[in-house]
């Protein structure tokens, strides 16, 4: 192998290894290619509160408070 | 013929506990999360195993009304507020991690456990024969009413998703999801059939409460209403999700299976109209008698010994905390005892109730065997080939020692518990 043959393999293993860089960090949103990385997790907000299912959270509380005050209205009559 | 149900649940919790040992300490790509949670599964199983051995068919051979059994006792409530912070710890680490910063994990399991210890000595210590003293079991049991609060909203979150968003937001919550959904059938199923007799006000209430003037005594009282209403709160919930679910998705294995509970519910309501039942049948088999007792084993008896021990197999092999592919042949047995044990339990307690004699149990195993279920039903457990499984980044620690320190906090708890009940026993603190 001559030695322009050895510097020109060594670019070609330089731009894949900074191909692979770009699509490391390009993938972070995406599941693919994501096997044993290491990333950072989700921010809480987007992943409890999700932007395209608003009601997620409100429909959660509601139901909460539905179940709750019904229960105390029960407890109340149990004890008196 | 009258047998003991828990002597097929400390078969299962040895077997798993044993499994996820010997898979868990094999060399393998697993990630900091997945090795903490193999962990906590196996706390959680050592906690089962023990409260099988000593409240189960063992009481009277093990409590023989010596010093010991008040340490006994405090180590048994010990190891099972360590199954309950175990799970909180799974929940918040395993399928995604909810925290990022190593101090403020530490921060929570410390404070975790130290309140737990705290109990103990309110329970058992010379507080109890203070003037003020309330039972202190209710303060501690808000830590699985918060478990059960945030597994409610994880499993909402995943029931009413569409199916294939496709992005990583998406997949996380489907993942986080599916744990949340079998962790809330660990911890409330077998307390769901009550959930109708509820709506009908009847005696939900295990015990009135009534309020005293005492605000200590006032204060716990609503948290332990709280933590009864936690148990049924995640039945309503996944009720309404899993129909939202069978819409969006059309799957009708885990919507199904769901319903399923509410089903029972409506039955379990029928023979008792709301009423509480005698909870100490559930330890044995069945009562040929009695086909209300027998629903009750259906019910409360399988959820708790049998289902318990099983949801860890599920757990532990689909979300990867140990990896089967290194012993194939182990992993194939464990799942064939399990599914005839399973079946072998179900069998028995259908027999009075329908006439099926337990003895077909057998013809399933032979089925079992023939279409090679077992390899099918594990494969189907496996994680999927393109879910995520990411080496969680974290701030002020590496993951790896974390597992290592929150291993090392328990133990201590424990030790610290045992110390704290010979001083307490033998009176060296009064």
């Amino acid at each position: 192998m001559t030695e322009e043959e050895v510097e020109e393999e060594v670019k070609e293993i330089e731009d894949d290894t900074e191909k692979d860089d770009i699509s490391s960090s390009v993938e972070v949103g995406s599941v693919k290619d994501t096997k044993s990385t290491e990333l950072d997790p989700l921010p809480l907000k987007d992943y409890l509160l999700p932007k395209e299912r608003p009601w997620v959270w409100k429909s959660f509380a509601v139901m909460f408070v539905l179940f709750f005050g019904y229960y105390f209205i029960k407890y109340k009559e149990t004890i008196s | 013929m009258v047998e003991n149900i828990s002597i097929v649940s400390i078969i299962l919790d040895i077997m798993v506990l044993l499994f996820i040992l010997y898979l868990g300490q094999k060399k393998d790509d697993r990630t900091w999360a997945q090795k903490l949670g193999a962990t906590m599964m196996c706390w959680f199983l050592l906690c089962h195993l023990a409260m099988n051995i000593a409240y189960g068919q063992f009481y009277a051979q093990i409590f023989l009304g010596e010093w010991y059994d008040t340490v006994l006792h405090m180590v048994l409530e010990t190891l099972w507020k360590a199954a309950i912070v175990g799970f909180i710890v799974t929940t918040l680490s395993t399928p995604m991690p909810l925290f990022r910063n190593v101090k403020h994990y530490k921060i929570g399991v410390i404070f975790g456990l130290s309140f737990a210890l705290l109990e103990s000595y309110y329970t058992w210590g010379p507080p109890t024969g203070e003037d003020w003293f309330v039972y202190f079991w209710p303060f501690w049991s808000l830590a699985p009413a918060v478990l059960m609060v945030m597994l409610s909203y994880l499993a909402w979150n995943y029931l009413t998703s569409p199916e294939g968003a496709g992005d990583r937001t998406e997949a996380l919550t489907d993942r986080a999801g599916l744990f949340a959904v079998m962790a809330l059938i660990l911890w409330g199923g077998k307390n769901w059939f009550d959930w109708v007799g509820f709506f009908k006000g009847s005696d939900f209430f295990y015990s009135n409460g009534t309020p005293d003037t005492s605000t200590l005594y006032l204060v716990a009282d609503i948290i332990g209403k709280f933590e009864t209403g936690m148990i049924v709160l995640p039945m309503f919930v996944l009720s309404v999700g899993s129909v939202i679910y069978l819409r969006n998705r059309g799957s009708v294995l885990l919507g199904g299976t769901i319903l399923g509970f509410l089903i029972l519910g409506f039955i379990h309501f029928w023979f008792f109209s709301g009423e509480s039942q005698d909870y100490n049948s559930t330890a044995k088999f069945f009562n040929e008698e009695d086909i209300r007792e027998s629903f009750i084993l259906l019910t409360h008896g399988t959820m708790q010994s049998l289902a318990r021990p099983l949801i860890i197999l599920f757990l532990v092999v689909r979300f990867g905390m140990v990896q089967t592919e290194h012993a194939p042949d182990l992993s194939r047995a464990m799942m064939i005892m399990s599914l005839a044990g399973a079946m072998s339990v179900i069998t028995e307690i259908l027999q009075p109730m329908l006439g099926i004699s337990q003895l077909i149990s057998g013809f399933f195993l032979g089925a079992i065997l023939a279409f090679e279920i077992e390899r099918k039903v594990m494969k189907a457990m496996q994680p999927p080939d393109d879910e995520e499984n990411t080496d969680w980044a974290l701030i002020n620690g590496k993951g790896e020692d974390l597992v290592r320190w929150t291993n090392t906090a328990f133990g201590m708890y424990i030790i610290a518990t045992i110390i704290l009940g010979i001083l307490i026993a033998k009176e060296v603190i009064v």
